[in-house]
């Protein structure tokens, strides 16, 4: 075995640490840091604890919307056609934000089981749903 | 009128492609002997050099068996001889066509492009694209810039560019014998095939471009004009789609150079070197484009963030983290002639990687802000087009592998072979990651395991420790010299530096943070040292250093602005004040405000730092009346030191309002790092020695 080969091996054993090491990290990363994309009926259905991050997607139902007098908290609530969330979020809400329309919103459920949300999203584009609540929808509407 | 003018002017272009394209390649496989390749019965190796005895071609490898197999030009014998003349006259003719085809194209994509313009400017609404995208009221920057702001026109915008860049590569690279500059002076016959490779991507464009999303429909009768979207409404639109497309599509140039001279073994210096020129210039542009992206995104959303990982970001990032790997690893072709296999292989990702970037915004598969609006079927046709152009570039990289040879040259560890190595590998790796948390949540869509999204903190999370790294090697790279460089030197260089980089950003950070932040005094203390150490080659190789100080202030400008930026949301009325940091924001009063196409509402604050007047600033709610589309206008007040960003929320009551106030200091650091970067680029290809 002359130098050039005992180079190369090196070289392959360290890409080798170096590509796992990597894999390994963003593999950890992505599994941290994946949000489920959920509908209300699949929240209810599946018992989530207090503190895991979840996202939620829905329609936001007509005249459920109550702006808090004193401060900024706005209570809503998050449907799709199926089962309802009660939402809580303090902040300013973006433009897009309807009642009727679609929207996602990030957070925790409480104790009480409101969803405490830290997030409010509305695309650009008013009559935006992610697809896979558009899917359920039209499943089940009436 | 217009629109029938319009569509033959696309039809010409898409004639004139199928010449450039189809022709000279025809041309090139007739005469197979040009690029077909055929062992040559008559090496004589000595050791490891040897010259080919057919073709007087000098051989220089590292292994007997790629020596045995190198290929030979014309065998001598007569018979063949007088063919391969037939031939040469074949493909002569053929190939002659290439440069009238690509003037031609480039004279109707030209009169295309502004005929539509012509058409927004005049208000032709009979035109569909032209009445989804503006109205009579829109201001003429807007309509101006409007040609883009749709589907259709910046597919349009995407084949505009590629022609500029089409008769950029033409007129820079010519094949007198008498240009002093060996990078400039090409085969008739690589030119050709260089202008092919333009031609079919153009053809393949410009049928997506006629065939599904053509500018030039027209409706039965004039419609009613729906006004370009609010959030377009912004002289961002002016330049940033223009800057990101040219860097995009310049990277085509990059990728049709480097394949013209793979199928025709010519992987030498001047590649490398012309290949290098048209990568930086590139690369040039798109960072412009995504800084520009990066500050409007900034000034319009309302939200004060300048990055989001938003998908179609990412899109534009990935090209430009394999585009900077391909400048680095094309350093290493053109001086050293190794890393050249890894150099193609950069080139063909990089241009694939623009093309994914196309195709994930416009196919409706991604859920995003930036996406357009689009029926799956183009989607289709943009992904069998990319991975059409994919599979054939990789198939003939992979043919033509074992004939692409590199220098027998060995380096120690610490050289600035390793640094630059190094440097394509993390920034692949980077690469990768972020390709991989784009594509993750559409992976496990098409499997059906679910619907997820992967957020920022993924993305921050891998790519923190590979700019720590990326850092520490730039900041011993440049010092070191081609093939062994002392340890001990590079020490003594910098130690005190490092100490004094240490010191200076410990106390920032402390004094800004109280608190003992690792990372961040970690990552400005390399800044620093980055910045230090590569200060001294200002004179020798300005765009080295220009660029990579640019880096290491746009990493110093992120860095500082997320762990010193304040904000709040508030419930206000008319006479309160918020304070953020030293400044005091007094909400004064609104009024009502009417502008060209909208009517909205303008929120007067002034702001007080230490009972002196800075600035007043005039947030507004626009209703644009036309799509009767709500939008907030931000107002900013800019410094280099810090920004004052205010953003209208919603009415609460009669009186109150809710806010959004944000105190960012250091923010404009990080456009500014974008812009020294891409004028390091600038100066590299400027005052490179040739």
């Amino acid at each position: 075995m002359n130098y050039i080969h005992k180079r190369r091996i090196t070289y392959v054993i360290l890409f080798m640490i170096g590509l796992t090491t990597g894999a390994s990290l963003i593999f950890y990363a992505l599994k941290q840091n994946l949000n489920a994309f959920l509908t209300p009926s699949q929240i209810q259905a599946a018992h989530l604890s207090h503190d895991d991050e979840i996202r939620l997607g829905g329609l936001v139902k007509k005249n459920s919307l109550k702006q808090d007098a004193q401060t900024l908290t706005v209570h809503f609530v998050m449907t799709d056609y199926q089962q309802d969330i009660n939402v809580q979020y303090t902040g300013v809400l973006p433009d897009l934000f309807r009642e009727g329309k679609g929207a996602i919103v990030e957070g925790k459920i409480n104790a009480q089981g409101i969803f405490v949300a830290h997030q409010v999203l509305a695309k650009h584009d008013e009559n935006y749903m992610p697809p896979s609540v558009a899917a359920k929808i039209r499943n089940k509407k009436i | 009128m217009i629109a029938l003018a319009g569509k033959t002017a696309l039809w010409f272009a898409f004639l004139f492609a199928f010449l450039q394209g189809v022709l000279p390649i025809l041309g090139s496989l007739v005469v197979a002997r040009k690029l077909k390749f055929r062992r040559c019965e008559e090496i004589k190796v000595s050791s490891l050099r040897g010259t080919c005895a057919a073709c007087d071609e000098a051989i220089q490898t590292t292994s007997t068996w790629i020596a045995s197999s190198h290929a030979a030009h014309v065998p001598r014998n007569d018979e063949t001889l007088i063919s391969s003349q037939r031939q040469n006259v074949i493909y002569a003719y053929l190939s002659a066509v290439a440069r009238p085809a690509a003037l031609g194209q480039f004279i109707c994509i030209i009169i295309a492009y502004l005929l539509l313009t012509i058409a927004f400017v005049t208000n032709d609404f009979s035109i569909i694209y032209v009445a989804t995208n503006s109205h009579p009221a829109l201001p003429l920057m807007y309509r101006l810039a409007g040609v883009w702001g749709g589907h259709e026109g910046s597919i349009l915008l995407w084949i505009v560019m590629l022609n500029i860049w089409t008769m950029a590569f033409l007129y820079t690279v010519r094949p007198e014998e008498r240009t002093q500059c060996a990078s400039r002076r090409v085969d008739d016959s690589t030119r050709s095939l260089t202008l092919a490779i333009f031609g079919l991507i153009n053809f393949c464009f410009l049928a997506f471009l006629i065939f599904t999303s053509n500018p030039f429909l027209t409706a039965a009768q004039p419609l009613i004009p729906q006004d370009l979207n609010p959030l377009l409404q912004d002289p961002g639109l002016v330049i940033h789609p223009p800057m990101l497309y040219a860097g995009y599509v310049g990277f085509s140039a990059a990728f049709a150079i480097t394949l013209a001279a793979l199928l025709q073994n010519q992987l030498n210096t001047a590649w490398a070197k012309r290949t290098r020129l048209f990568a930086i210039a590139a690369w040039c542009f798109l960072t412009l484009g995504i800084t520009l992206g990066s500050w409007w995104a900034y000034r319009v959303l309302g939200w004060g963030g300048f990055w989001f990982w938003d998908p179609v970001e990412n899109a534009s990032l990935l090209p430009w983290l394999s585009g900077t790997a391909l400048i680095h690893t094309l350093i290493l072709a053109e001086k050293r002639q190794i890393a050249v296999r890894w150099a193609v292989f950069l080139a063909i990702v990089t241009f694939a990687l623009s093309l994914l970037g196309t195709f994930l915004v416009r196919s409706g598969i991604l859920i995003s802000s930036h996406t357009f609006a689009n029926d799956p079927a183009r989607g289709v046709f943009l992904l069998i087009l990319l991975g059409l152009l994919l599979f054939i570039s990789l198939i003939i990289f992979l043919w033509r592998l074992p004939h692409i040879t590199s220098s027998p040259v060995s380096f120690s560890f610490l050289s600035r072979e390793t640094g630059l190595l190094m440097n394509s590998g993390l920034l692949f790796t980077a690469m990768l990651t972020v390709l991989l948390g784009t594509l993750y949540p559409l992976i496990f869509d098409a499997l059906h395991l679910g619907a997820i999204s992967v957020g920022p903190p993924y993305f921050n999370q891998v790519m923190f420790p590979l700019a720590l790294i990326t850092l520490i090697i730039m900041m011993i790279g440049p010092l070191c010299a081609w093939q062994k460089q002392s340890a001990k030197l590079i020490w003594q260089q910098s130690a005190k530096k490092i100490a004094i980089s240490f010191v200076v950003a410990f106390i920032l950070i402390f004094s800004i943070t109280q608190h003992f932040n690792l990372a961040a005094i970690l990552i400005m203390t390399l800044s620093f040292c980055v910045i230090t150490n590569v200060i001294s080659f200002l004179k020798l190789q300005p765009g080295m250093t220009l660029a990579h100080t640019g880096f290491a202030i746009l990493l110093i400008g992120i860095l500082l602005s997320s762990t010193l930026n304040q904000e709040r949301n508030v419930r206000i009325h008319p006479g309160s004040s918020v304070t953020l940091g030293p400044y005091q924001f007094i909400f004064l009063d609104t009024q009502s405000v009417i502008g060209p196409n909208y009517r909205g509402i303008r929120a007067a604050f002034d702001v007080i730092k230490n009972t002196h007047h800075v600035i007043n600033l005039y947030p507004e709610k626009r209703i644009y009346t036309v799509r009767e589309m709500i939008m907030t206008k931000v107002d900013i007040h800019p410094g280099i030191f810090r920004d004052l960003y205010i953003a209208l929320g919603q009415p609460l009551n009669e009186t109150d309002w809710s806010v959004r106030i944000y105190y960012k200091p250091f923010v404009r650091w990080i456009w500014f790092g974008g812009l020294l970067m891409m004028l390091g680029g600038i100066l590299s290809i400027t005052r490179g020695k040739t």
